[in-house]
């Protein structure tokens, strides 16, 4: 009966996708170098090959002795560690681009923000219809746990990984918003640790913007959060153990920033409060820097089974007693559907014009859109709306036959869980793969801290497809890494 | 009327648990159709409990016993005035004006959305089960409380009310499949037609008149049930705001109910939800004794 009313989606219908070839990070359409590169080219053909040859096996030592690894899952869900693979071939951003990213980076998570107290306060966003309700009222990661909760200072995205990534054009457009408990921040200052080492000649001729102060930020983004001040702030990583994927990032950030690393059982709730389990007793926890996901953060309001979150700390975050980071419900605001409003709600909390743009999205809730998308698989890549890390994802161009007919059956079954895109070629970059410079797609993930202002650290994770002509570039997928400079002015 | 109710809550273990967490969902709150004159919640041994309000409004108690212990006791008092002599006492809206009348309280109140949108098995679309079953469909022009009249007369013919029964089944379809089932399993059937209609509808959980317990006179094999927590579907009707409906006993929802939490489904309102430390979980042992008594 109500459907005639239902609001109808305020995000456009997008272009049909282009055919135009890779924007290349390192050279000109006239196969020189860029201008910025050039010092970079110079000393390449300078070393040699078998110097980078020696560099290159010098990284991966360094790595594999720093212990510098993650998890890769296959089918069979065994996970395999590996060290982390690194190109030693810097991705160079001047000073004027990064300006750009940094703004619009600045703009978004407040935007992002602003919606995300609006969703769970008075929703002003759904009742002014520039989000259908239907999208978040569907959305897996809407918590109504915690509607009208008020976290400390109002901040629900303390900590956003957002990917950017440049088209044919050479634009940066966002692809995703990783604003649960995105990952990759450790890799970041470790691919410099190690390119510093291994390549101090580079550094001589750029000035180099640092990163390796992003621990020493986020901690004071943390500290900032504390309800019982700065100075009293006891801060604590929980992490789901050591067989997560990310758990060596875990040890990494509580090592670095010198706070507790703890797993759900060594905290316990009382009196609305949490605690740490100490040898010394009870000690009280300020702020949590969760890296447990929203369904297994508290078994008393989310999933029962978990045995991996706190039993009480949503109703000691309710009581202002603890910060929890991000804070519970932030999924909602990366959930991909919501993503393609994104410049829609920057307009409306802002009244800003979108400094960066959006990868075009088909919704597949919108039946013209879902038609359409149906009809042009094989050029469109599929995303499950609440999955990252490469994963509920068809990528159409390199699909077979019967994972396209798996899909159209599950966009079909649940259109709301899916999204579209057209196929952006990525940006590419010179590697050095098996003594040879080969071309590779990738992207960025520049990282993003909300604490007493918002602050991007200068550079991020350029992740890369390592397989010649992927556009897949998840480390959980096989993809690589680069370290990212952004010069200074 | 008013009612004063005591709802007793024991749990007890085999061995010895602690970091004991518990949320209850016991107490009833001032609404449009009701109003609480006293309430207070009892345990031994545990610090005073906190209360807050859950996503739906509900209040919700919180206690913790960390010591090792092997039993828990809560106890629930209160005394309520409902307020709902007549339901069917309100302003109604002429019946072609009622789907603009809903429409405009979801654009004024998105929180609503989750009382049309929301499915899980228990809920599920009756026209996806394929059950062939017909179901009741809207009919243009009818009056929408007439019309959940019928579709509750509906859920009684399609399923039985089995009044000792306190499980809810977790799939619509297995209750088809028995055609039988607790209040619960019956506000489930209505939630889902209506909820197919675009209608909001939502799952209320409370306490009822103790004469529901009591046996029929006509009847002299009935016997007096344990009262129990009943059951039954609020419908957001046009000019009148939530209505309640039990399909248990065919009945619009009166002055004879008090409101104790509303949501989703089933789930969304448990009374109690615990964790604990050490002890085997699946050797716990768990009560609610219910009085209710009519004060006037």
């Amino acid at each position: 009966m109500l459907r005639q009313y239902q609001f109808q989606s305020a995000a456009s219908s997008p272009p049909p996708p282009s055919r135009a070839t890779a924007y290349h990070e390192f050279y000109q359409d006239d196969f020189h170098p860029r201008e910025h590169y050039r010092p970079m080219w110079e000393h390449i053909q300078h070393a040699g090959q078998h110097l980078l040859d020696a560099k290159a096996r010098e990284a991966h030592l360094t790595l594999h002795t720093e212990g510098v690894t993650f998890t890769l899952y296959s089918d069979q869900d065994e996970g395999i560690e590996r060290v982390w693979p690194f190109d030693i071939l810097p991705r160079i951003i001047t000073a004027a681009e990064w300006r750009a990213i940094e703004a619009g980076l600045k703009q978004r998570v407040r935007a992002m923000n602003l919606l995300l107290k609006d969703l769970y306060h008075g929703q002003n966003v759904l009742k002014d219809g520039v989000i259908p309700p239907e999208l978040i009222y569907q959305g897996k990661d809407f918590r109504r746990e915690i509607m009208d909760i008020d976290p400390p200072h109002s901040i629900y995205t303390h900590i956003g990984g957002i990917d950017l990534i440049r088209d044919e054009r050479g634009c940066y457009l966002v692809l995703e918003d990783n604003l649960r408990t995105p990952s990759g921040v450790s890799y970041m200052i470790e691919n410099r640790v190690v390119e510093r080492r291994i390549l101090p000649e580079f550094f001589e001729r750029y000035r180099v913007r640092r990163v390796e102060h992003y621990p020493a930020l986020l901690l004071q983004a943390l500290r900032y959060l504390s309800p019982r001040g700065e100075e009293a702030a006891t801060i604590a990583v929980l992490t789901p153990g050591q067989f997560n994927s990310a758990y060596f990032e875990h040890t990494f950030l509580a090592k670095e920033m010198g706070v507790e690393l703890a797993e759900g059982r060594d905290m316990v709730c009382k009196n609305d409060r949490v605690y740490l389990k100490t040898t010394k007793g009870l000690r009280q926890v300020d702020v949590v820097y969760r890296r447990v996901d929203d369904d297994f953060l508290d078994p008393l309001v989310f999933r029962r089974d978990s045995v991996l979150g706190v039993a009480g700390i949503i109703n000691a975050w309710r009581a202002g007693n603890v910060a929890i980071v991000n804070a519970p419900g932030s999924g909602i605001a990366d959930d991909k559907a919501v993503y393609a409003h994104a410049p829609d709600i920057i307009r409306y909390y802002l009244g800003e014009t979108p400094i960066l743009e959006n990868v075009p999205t088909y919704q597949m809730t919108d039946a013209r859109d879902r038609t359409y998308v149906l009809d042009n698989l094989e050029r469109m890549v599929v995303k499950a709306v609440a999955e990252s890390g490469g994963y509920g994802m068809l990528m159409g161009p390199t699909s077979t036959a019967g994972q396209r007919a798996e899909f159209v059956k599950k966009i079909q079954e649940n259109p709301r869980n899916y999204i579209a895109q057209p196929v952006v070629q990525l940006s590419r970059h010179i590697c050095y793969l098996d003594g040879e410079l080969e071309s590779r797609h990738l992207d960025l993930r520049p990282f993003v801290i909300y604490g007493r202002d918002i602050q991007v650290v200068p550079g991020g994770l350029t992740r890369v497809a390592m397989t010649k002509g992927s556009l897949i570039v998840n480390s959980s997928q096989g993809g690589g890494s680069k370290d990212t400079w952004v010069l200074a002015e | 009327m008013r009612y004063r109710i005591r709802a007793e809550y024991r749990v007890s273990f085999d061995e010895p648990v602690r970091e004991h967490h518990l949320q209850l969902r016991l107490a009833p709150a001032d609404d449009a159709s009701q109003r609480v004159l006293s309430r207070r919640l009892e345990a031994e041994g545990v610090s005073e409990p906190t209360r807050h309000r859950d996503g739906y409004g509900n209040p919700v108690h919180c206690l913790a016993l960390m010591a090792p212990h092997q039993a828990l006791s809560v106890e629930m008092h209160a005394e309520i005035e409902t307020l709902l002599d007549n339901p069917l006492d309100y302003q109604p809206v002429s019946p072609d004006r009622e789907l603009q009348w809903i429409s405009e309280s979801l654009r004024q109140a998105p929180r609503l959305w989750d009382f049309v949108l929301h499915r899980c098995p228990a809920t599920a679309d009756l026209a996806a089960l394929g059950l062939g079953l017909p179901v009741p469909q809207p009919r243009p022009g009818k009056a929408l409380m007439e019309q959940v009249h019928s579709v509750m007369d509906w859920v009684g013919r399609v399923c039985d009310f089995d009044p000792a029964c306190t499980n809810v089944q977790p799939q619509l379809r297995t209750l088809l499949d028995k055609r039988c089932g607790s209040s619960a399993d019956l506000a489930h059937l209505l939630i889902s037609v209506l909820r197919g209609w675009g209608i909001p509808a939502r799952f209320a959980t409370g306490y009822v008149d103790p004469d529901f317990f009591t046996p029929d006179e006509d009847d002299e094999d009935t016997r007096p049930l344990e009262q129990q927590m009943r059951a039954w579907t609020d419908v957001l009707i046009p000019g009148a705001g939530w209505r309640g409906f039990d399909p248990a006993k065919g009945l619009v929802v009166n002055q004879s109910y008090v409101r104790v939490a509303v949501g989703r489904h089933a789930e969304d309102v448990v009374a109690d939800r615990a964790t604990f430390k050490g002890g085997d979980p699946s050797a716990s042992r768990r009560s609610l004794r219910i009085e209710v008594v009519a004060s006037s």
